[in-house]
């Protein structure tokens, strides 16, 4: 995030303790990425859904209590909520077996071409599957490099981690999936 | 890494995920099979429900502290106190301001009444008139035949009086009666002052008798009801029940959007105006733009559905299958 767009979201975030409106503008900030990162984590429209409501129920009820601090970002922050939420998640739910592809979410395209829609799901289905074998951080890091739009500074700041530790899993990561999906 | 990788240290190829990721190449991923993977898995990105992502929003308003004191602090408590303090204020008055408080409130009620009668029942009236000339397939057709906009809608007597203009300085003017809901002259007026009946000339372009063309247009409204395996009945409540359907799916989604079917109308107006700006263009630019590109999108259709050898209500249901 350059030094201007991250000052614009230190006000917004000011403004968005005190008005419904300014709150508003920053949903639909990251509510796509929430979206992105919470899919990747469930595979199941219906569970993203609920947990995508939950995790922004908890930023707006701690939004009063969100302090800059150095380095901190609100990016960071609502990350932490999410993936706080994803390991609560997980407290109560095994990893899944059995994927129900009407329960997957729907994928973008730029083409809307219902067969290719269904391909897409496929494929989904399929990295899902992948990620869900690899180790908790590796699935987090990955998911969270690919469709959040973080930078692995901030990940390692969500995670609790070093920068370092983030770069190796991504790697270790992904050569894992490719792997795994060359050999299927 | 693996042995496809070899000509590229770890740490070359993780700089190259990263530029991958954030956008600042493009060519990249065809080097190696690693790279390509990296970018299939990227363009895996999960679809967001705008309906959902809207109900939420306006839950999560709801439960805004700030959007509490303003709506329930606000209304109730205030509302109460302002009314004690009036009657209050009545009771203190002399006698003279009792009668000219009383008086002010009434005028009020007489002017809400005219308000009533001279604003709001032609709106409805409009409204209704509007309903029946979109149903209506003749009508439709000479509005798309003509590219008209409504200019004015004139109410008398119960009979609505549509005015329809195009570029070109003629109008059209469609009489609709209120009471039976029903289209009646469609007259059309050129430039220079003379009037004549639009399908005449639309017939004598077509080197059709008015009837002829009314038949054939009718023949039209049956192909297209067989087409998709009903009779001129069922497609007409077909039509009906779409008509429905979406302006359910409209309040819907600007209940959604915690706003009323009016606010939200002009919601996505600006919106519109903000996208034909965004673009360049004109509202009618834009307009004409998006006819044309509908345009495009049903030849496409029409085409893939021949090379299919399907009619294309046939290829229209071999997609929705597809989909589901």
């Amino acid at each position: 995030m350059g030094k201007e767009n991250s000052q614009n979201e230190r006000v917004l975030v000011e403004k968005a303790k005190k008005d419904p409106d300014a709150f508003s503008e920053l949903y639909d900030l990251y509510f796509r990425k929430i979206f992105r990162y919470v899919s990747w984590r469930t595979g199941s429209r219906v569970d993203a859904e609920d947990l995508v409501s939950d995790i922004f129920t908890k930023a707006l009820n701690k939004i009063n209590s969100f302090k800059w601090q150095k380095g901190a970002t609100f990016s960071s922050w609502i990350f932490r909520i999410a993936h706080n939420t994803i390991v609560d998640y997980y407290r109560t739910k095994h990893k899944r077996d059995y994927i129900n592809i009407d329960d997957l979410p729907e994928i973008e395209a730029d083409e809307i071409l219902p067969d290719e829609n269904l391909d897409r799901r496929q494929l989904f289905k399929k990295l899902f599957q992948m990620i869900q074998e690899l180790s908790d951080r590796q699935a987090e890091v990955i998911t969270m490099r690919f469709f959040t739009g973080m930078k692995n500074k901030e990940i390692a700041k969500v995670l609790k981690i070093e920068e370092k530790s983030v770069s190796s899993s991504l790697c270790r990561g992904l050569q894992t999936l490719h792997n795994k999906f060359n050999k299927q | 890494m693996n042995k496809q990788n070899n000509n590229l240290d770890e740490k070359e190829l993780l700089k190259r995920v990263e530029d991958l990721i954030d956008g600042k190449t493009n060519n990249q991923k065809l080097i190696n099979s690693f790279l390509g993977f990296c970018s299939r898995l990227f363009s895996v990105r999960p679809k967001t429900d705008e309906d959902f992502q809207l109900s939420l929003r306006r839950e999560l308003l709801k439960k805004h502290p700030a959007y509490f004191e303003k709506e329930v602090g606000s209304h109730s408590d205030n509302k109460i106190q302002n009314l004690i303090i009036t009657i209050k204020e009545f009771m203190t008055m002399k006698k003279t301001k009792r009668f000219a408080s009383i008086g002010i409130p009434a005028t009020l009620v007489i002017a809400v009444v005219m308000i009533f009668t001279s604003v709001i029942n032609p709106a409805i009236q409009t409204a209704k008139a509007m309903e029946i000339v979109a149903n209506d397939p003749q009508v439709r057709s000479v509005i798309e035949e003509y590219n008209f906009n409504v200019q004015e809608v004139v109410i008398k007597n119960d009979t609505a009086y549509i005015i329809l203009d195009t570029v070109d300085s003629s109008s059209v003017i469609v009489t609709v009666d209120l009471n039976n809901g029903t289209v009646g002259k469609i007259v059309k007026e050129n430039g220079d002052g003379t009037k004549v009946e639009a399908f005449e000339e639309k017939a004598a372009a077509m080197g059709l008798t008015v009837e002829e063309l009314k038949a054939d247009m009718i023949e039209q409204y049956e192909v297209k009801a067989e087409s998709i395996g009903m009779t001129v009945e069922e497609f007409k409540n077909y039509l009906i029940e779409q008509k429905k359907v979406e302006s359910e799916a409209f309040e819907k989604k600007a209940g959604a959007n915690g706003m009323t079917v009016k606010e939200f109308k002009l919601y996505l107006i600006k919106q519109y105006e903000a996208k034909a700006d965004s673009m360049g263009m004109t509202i009618e630019e834009f307009q004409i733009y998006l006819k044309e590109q509908k345009k495009t999108d049903y030849e496409e259709f029409k085409l893939k559905a021949e090379e299919m050898g399907m009619t294309e209500a046939e290829y229209k249901t071999y997609l929705e299958n597809q989909k589901r």
